[in-house]
This record gives C-alpha cells, sequence and structure tokens, in this order.
C-alpha cells in the first residue's frame, strides 16, 4: 500500500525536467531547521511584535491619545488615590489649568499608574524600549570581554590562562550590591548621562555597562572551553601547515566558529540581562533611571523590594493589575528570548538534541 | 596534588584578601558620610565629624585597612558602626554574620535539594521519553518558569498561596535549632516544623527559578549517557529500564550536575537577595542591604567587610571544591580553571 503511493509520487516527481541538484549550505540548513521549529517561528514573531511595539508603538500611541508616558492625570486618580480601572476617559492633563476639569478628554487605555495617575500603557511601551536597550547593551558587553578573554586564555595558556581563571573568580565573588551601590551614589559618572547622539535614553549606558560586567564571566567560560576543543582541531592544524600566523588562526579559522555559540548564548543573556534590569531596578538600590522602565514599573506598584512601605499602599486588585501589564512584558520578552535561544541551538547541533 | 592543593588555597586566600582591600577602596568612593550612621541625617556637619572620629573613619586608608587585617587576623570583625559607643552594648558583626548565614544556607540548601528532586526525575523522563508530548511538554513549563523574575515569582507565591489562599505563612524566619525567629514573629515560633513552614515558598521560588537550566542539564546528559555502550549492556543482562535509568545511567550523569551546582552559587547568593527579601528572611542578603544603608541607616563598613570575606569566600571555596574534586578524579584537570570545559560540553 505506502509502496504504491511512494511509487506514485515518484513518478509525478520526474515528470519534470529534474531541477539541478545544488549543495546546500551549512547556514542554509540551520536556518530551514529554524524555519521548521513551530515554537522559534512563534518566538522570532512575538519578539517582532514586541520590539515594533516599543520603539515605534510608544510615540504612535502617544500621537493617539494626545499625550506622554511621563504626564500626570489628577483627575485619572480617585479621592482614596486608586487609579481608575482599564479603557478609562479622564479630562486631560493640564485641564485644570483652564478652571477645572474641562471637556477634554483623554483615554488611558490600561488605565492610571499608582498614585499619580500616568498613562499605564504608555508607561509599559516607553519603559520597554528602556528594558531592551539596556539587556541589549549589557549582552554586548558582556560578550565582548567574554569572547576576548575567553579566548585569549584558551589560545595563549599557560600563565595567561591561570590569570584569566582567577580574574574570572574575582568576578565572581565580588559583591554585586556593592557595585551597584556606588555606581548609583555617583550618578553614573559621566556615562549616566551619556545618550550616544540621543539614540538611547539617558542612564541606559551606566546601567548596561554595570549589568555587562557583573555578567561577562559565563560567555567567557564558554569561549574558553569551546576555543580549547576548537584548536586541536585538523583544519587548524592545516592552516599552521601552510604558514598561517597565530593571529590569522585566531581570526580566521577560530572566531567564525563561535557566531553559532555566540548567537544561542546571545540570546539566552538577553533574556537573562531583561530580567536583570527588570530586578536591580525593582531592588532599587543604587541606580535609578530617570526615565520608566519595566522594572522601575513594578517598584511604582509594591514600592521598591528594599522599601516595600514608603509607596502608598494600593488596594490589592489595583496592585495585581498594575503588576500584571509589566510583568506580562517581562515574561513575554525573556520567553521568547528562551525560546528561541533553546531552538536556535538546536538548530546548530540537531544530532545532540533531536525532538 | 598536595603541592597542588597548597597552591590553590594560598592563592584562594590571596584573592579574598584582594577582594577586602577593592571593597574597602570602593566603599570610600561612595560620597557618603559615615558618620550619619550615629548622629542622623540632620545632624550638623561638626557632630558628623566627631562621629567619623569616633569609628576611626576618618584615618588614612592605608591604616584603616591595615588595623582591619589584624583584626581579622585574630578573628574579630570588629563592631558595626551603628552601635559604636552605644551604653546599651555594642553590637559585634560576627554573631551578625553567623545569623545571617545560618538563614541563608537553610534557604540555598533546602532550595536545592527541591531543586535536585524536580530536576533529576523530570530530567530523566524527559530523556527517556526524548522527542514526545511529555518532553516538548516539562522543556516549555521549565522555560516558562525561569522566565519570570524571581521577585515576581515571589510576590506571585506570596500573594496567592500565602495571602489569599492562606496556606503557609506568606512571610518571616523562624530558626531550626532555637525558640525565636524574625521579621515580628511571636517569639514560640522555632522548630523544625515552623522553620520549614516559613521556607517552603522561599524554596520553591528558588527552585523554580533554577529548574530549567537544571532539567535541561539533566536530560542533555541522560541522552548522552544513554547512548554509551554500557547502557546497552545493562539491558543485555536483563536490568529493568527503572534500574538502567536510575542505577546506571543517572549515576554517571550525575556529577557534572552536583558541579555546576556549585558553581551556580555565587548566583543563587544574588538570587537569595530577592527572594529574602521578599519573604523578609534576615538572611545574608538582608544584610547586605541594611550594611549598604537602604533607606534608614548610613553605610556600615564593619559589616560590608564582613559580608564581604563571608559571600566572596564561599563563591571561592565552592570554585575550589569543585576543582579539588575533578583534580582528585581526572588529573588532567589539575591545570588550573578547565573545568568548565568538561562541564558545558
Amino acid at each position: 500500500m505506502t509502496r504504491e503511493v511512494e511509487g506514485e509520487s515518484l513518478v509525478t516527481a520526474a515528470r519534470p525536467a529534474p531541477a539541478p541538484v545544488r549543495a546546500q549550505g551549512y547556514w542554509e540548513f540551520v536556518l530551514r531547521r529554524l524555519a521548521r521549529d513551530r515554537g522559534a517561528v512563534a518566538a522570532m514573531a512575538t519578539l517582532l511584535v514586541i520590539l515594533f511595539a516599543v520603539f515605534a508603538g510608544g510615540p504612535i500611541a502617544s500621537s493617539l491619545v494626545g499625550h506622554g508616558p511621563n504626564d500626570i492625570f489628577p483627575y485619572a486618580v480617585d479621592d482614596n488615590r486608586t487609579p481608575v480601572g482599564p479603557l478609562s476617559h479622564v479630562p486631560a492633563a493640564n485641564a485644570h489649568v483652564h478652571g477645572g476639569p474641562g471637556p477634554e478628554q483623554t483615554l488611558l487605555v490600561l488605565g492610571g499608574d499608582g498614585t499619580l495617575g500616568r498613562d499605564e500603557l504608555l508607561r509599559v511601551l516607553y519603559g520597554g524600549r528602556v528594558s531592551i536597550e539596556v539587556a541589549l547593551g549589557a549582552t554586548v558587553v558582556a560578550l565582548t570581554i567574554g569572547v576576548v578573554l575567553g579566548s585569549l586564555a584558551a589560545l595563549a595558556g599557560g600563565a595567561v590562562d591561570a590569570a584569566i581563571a582567577r580574574l574570572t573568580e574575582f568576578a565572581m565573588a565580588f559583591p554585586v550590591l556593592l557595585v551597584l551601590m556606588l555606581v548609583g551614589a555617583t550618578t553614573g559618572g559621566p556615562f549616566q548621562s551619556m545618550t550616544l547622539l540621543g539614540l538611547l535614553d539617558k542612564g541606559v549606558v551606566s546601567l548596561a555597562l554595570v549589568i555587562g560586567l557583573l555578567t561577562w564571566f559565563y560567555p567567557a567560560r564558554i569561549v574558553r572551553a569551546e576555543m580549547l576543543s576548537l584548536k586541536r582541531r585538523e583544519f587548524v592544524e592545516a592552516a599552521r601547515m601552510t604558514g598561517a600566523g597565530r593571529p590569522r588562526i585566531a581570526r580566521v579559522e577560530l572566531l567564525p566558529h563561535l557566531v553559532p555559540m555566540l548567537l544561542v548564548y546571545g540570546s539566552l543573556i538577553m533574556a537573562t540581562n531583561i530580567m536583570l534590569e527588570a530586578s536591580i531596578t525593582f531592588l532599587g538600590v543604587g541606580l535609578q533611571l530617570p526615565t520608566a522602565s519595566w522594572g522601575s514599573l513594578l517598584a511604582n506598584t509594591w514600592g521598591s523590594l528594599l522599601n516595600p512601605y514608603s509607596a502608598y499602599v494600593l488596594p490589592a486588585d489595583v496592585q495585581v493589575l498594575l503588576t500584571l501589564w509589566p510583568a506580562l512584558a517581562i515574561f513575554a520578552t525573556v520567553l521568547s528570548f528562551n525560546v528561541l535561544g533553546d531552538a536556535v541551538r538546536r538548530a546548530f547541533e540537531p544530532e545532540r538534541h533531536r525532538a | 596534588m598536595i603541592a597542588f592543593l597548597v597552591r590553590r588555597i594560598l592563592i584562594a586566600t590571596g584573592l579574598l584578601l584582594l577582594l577586602t582591600m577593592v571593597s574597602f577602596v570602593v566603599f570610600y568612593r561612595i560620597p557618603a558620610e559615615p558618620g550619619r550612621i550615629l548622629v542622623g541625617e540632620k545632624a550638623p556637619m561638626s557632630a558628623v565629624e566627631k562621629a567619623n572620629h569616633e569609628l576611626g573613619a576618618d584615618r588614612p586608608l592605608p591604616e584603616q585597612y591595615g588595623l582591619f587585617l589584624w583584626r581579622l587576623a585574630h578573628g574579630d570583625l570588629g563592631v558595626t558602626w551603628a552601635t559604636v559607643g552605644d551604653p546599651t552594648g555594642e553590637q559585634q558583626v560576627r554573631p551578625l554574620l553567623v545569623d545571617a548565614v545560618g538563614v541563608t544556607a537553610s534557604l540555598l540548601i533546602g532550595g536545592s535539594a527541591l531543586l535536585v528532586m524536580i530536576a533529576l526525575p523530570l530530567g530523566s523522563l524527559a530523556a527517556v521519553r526524548e522527542g514526545t508530548m511529555f518532553d516538548r511538554m516539562s522543556r516549555t513549563t521549565v522555560i516558562a518558569c525561569v522566565s519570570v523574575p524571581p521577585a515576581v515569582m515571589g510576590l506571585l507565591l506570596q500573594t496567592f498561596v500565602g495571602k489569599k489562599l492562606g496556606l503557609l505563612p506568606p512571610s518571616g524566619y523562624c530558626n531550626l535549632l532555637s525558640e525565636g525567629g524574625g521579621s515580628g514573629l511571636p517569639p514560640t515560633c522555632g522548630g523544625f516544623h515552623d522553620w520549614a513552614a516559613h521556607l517552603v515558598l522561599p524554596w520553591l521560588t528558588f527552585a523554580l527559578f533554577f529548574g530549567a537550566l537544571y532539567v535541561g542539564m539533566t536530560r542533555t546528559r541522560m541522552i548522552d549517557e544513554l547512548r554509551q555502550p554500557y547502557v546497552r549492556a545493562a539491558r543485555g543482562k536483563g536490568a529493568s529500564e527503572i534500574r538502567v535509568v536510575s542505577a546506571h545511567a543517572l549515576r554517571n550523569a550525575i556529577l557534572p550536575l552536583v558541579t555546576m551546582l556549585a558553581m551556580d552559587v555565587g548566583t543563587a547568593l544574588g538570587i537569595s537577595v530577592y527572594v529574602e527579601t521578599v519573604f523578609r528572611l534576615p538572611g545574608l542578603g538582608q544584610l547586605w542591604l541594611y550594611s549598604l544603608g537602604g533607606n534608614i541607616g548610613g553605610f556600615d563598613l564593619p559589616v560590608v567587610l564582613g559580608l564581604v570575606i563571608v559571600t566572596g569566600g564561599i563563591v571561592i571555596l565552592a570554585n575550589l571544591a569543585v576543582e579539588m574534586l575533578y583534580g582528585v578524579i581526572d588529573p588532567r584537570v589539575r591545570d588550573a580553571g578547565s573545568v568548565r570545559a568538561h562541564v558545558t560540553r
């Protein structure tokens, strides 16, 4: 039965002129495996939507409703200092200037945020931009340091390797909170106001640097392990026999082999860093971002973790609702990066990770 | 081996001293007035200077550090700055640290035990049922769990399981061995039952966060092990599938996992700050926040340095232990620091 069906399909397939057989490249295979992975496709689609929402969606939504993420709406908070719920129309921010609540109405799609009555939706969107910028910057910093030190340790070996191993241990054992406190107390030094030609929000560079400097040892260890196994392969031997020098071997033969690993761990580290940003800002130690971020939205609702009773305590249901939006945003982004990283790993090493 | 051991212990000690020195310098880079911890926020400058003198914070840095080392050599970590000259008695740093270590150790050891109890069966089962619905479901679940920030996970568990359902105490800590507890709990609380009840939610928060990493790790190792010839030999001998998986394959897969557990101790200490803060556990994380001023007092240098020694020491010791372990098992590893190579590949 099956044999017949197979035979039939063979016959029909053979009728048109046979397509020339073409060798498929390594990357082509990887991309094809990735495209077949439903989880990976869903994660990429989600990430595209999130990226569009936080980078373009914020300004668009802002111009649609006619107010910004930092505008305060006194009429969006009732006498008990409880903010209005989702889909509320409230008098415009400047209405009271013209004598009492005027006829101008403005829409708060997700309601107000805490006791100031700012637009929660806009704050989630604009906050996401800051969170993603911080995470991306930190990932770039961590991967750069990790690749440089990890490769150096593996390729130079000996005393250099031992020195870098001790440096790694030092970085692992160094008190994170102390660093945060220092950077916070000195307001991040010259980095706090650095925006890279207005490309980034204020405070992003210093927080990204801090997170990057606290997390580089993970990629460094992985790069070192990878490099150690790579440098003993035959193709390196072959390159050396043709007279290639050490720098050339590192650049041309070895570094390209790190790309799969960097994509996998880049994605996973992105996920961790978004979480770190949220947790550090939520903790309320040291660094305070001047603008909203997903972490600061959490902190606005609960009071910072460090100082929970400083903020006015909102009713429980409002608190849950206001935690839900930034938490959902963090969850969706982190989950997508994690799923994507996992899928990319499987696409590169199908024999190791069937399923 | 002995030479290797001695050399590594010496390096570890040096690293720890360097850590305290850097912390010392970093601490004085924070533009704060140490004396404020004694005289309060609004005190005039003259009072602050007097307090600085009382704390010894006005002396030159090398002298202060030298004094610290001298005391350390005698096992003395000094007195917390907040209680210097207090007529009701000065608070020594060491007992503070001992109490906090007990709490954090309860959290981390219990949490790791729960983690292992979740990760080993789930990971092994996923490996045995590789590629099935169960495999995919378990992976999705654990990835979802690791995508929630630990602080939020803690708050969710605390709000719903602790407060709404009232199943478990939402916060606080009770001592295991003696009566008494922290964070406004009645002094009668204590003993195993109270201790465990207050720690279930923190343990769960901790285990759920690290779960993904370890389930994934167990699964990959087990898939590799189950393909080894010795597994086929065991099956050929007629061993039951359960025995093949648990007694043969898992036993070989477990060492890298234990290693990873030891190497993640630094990350675990970092995560415990959030867990302790959410659940009001008076552990090392809370002490860190206190010593760095937080909202109330000022910066408390003797406590900071004590914490640097304890947390830094734990991380360095864990690394050392892993290297020793591998050095015993596999002599090739004795060239320092290449343990990760064995673990990650």
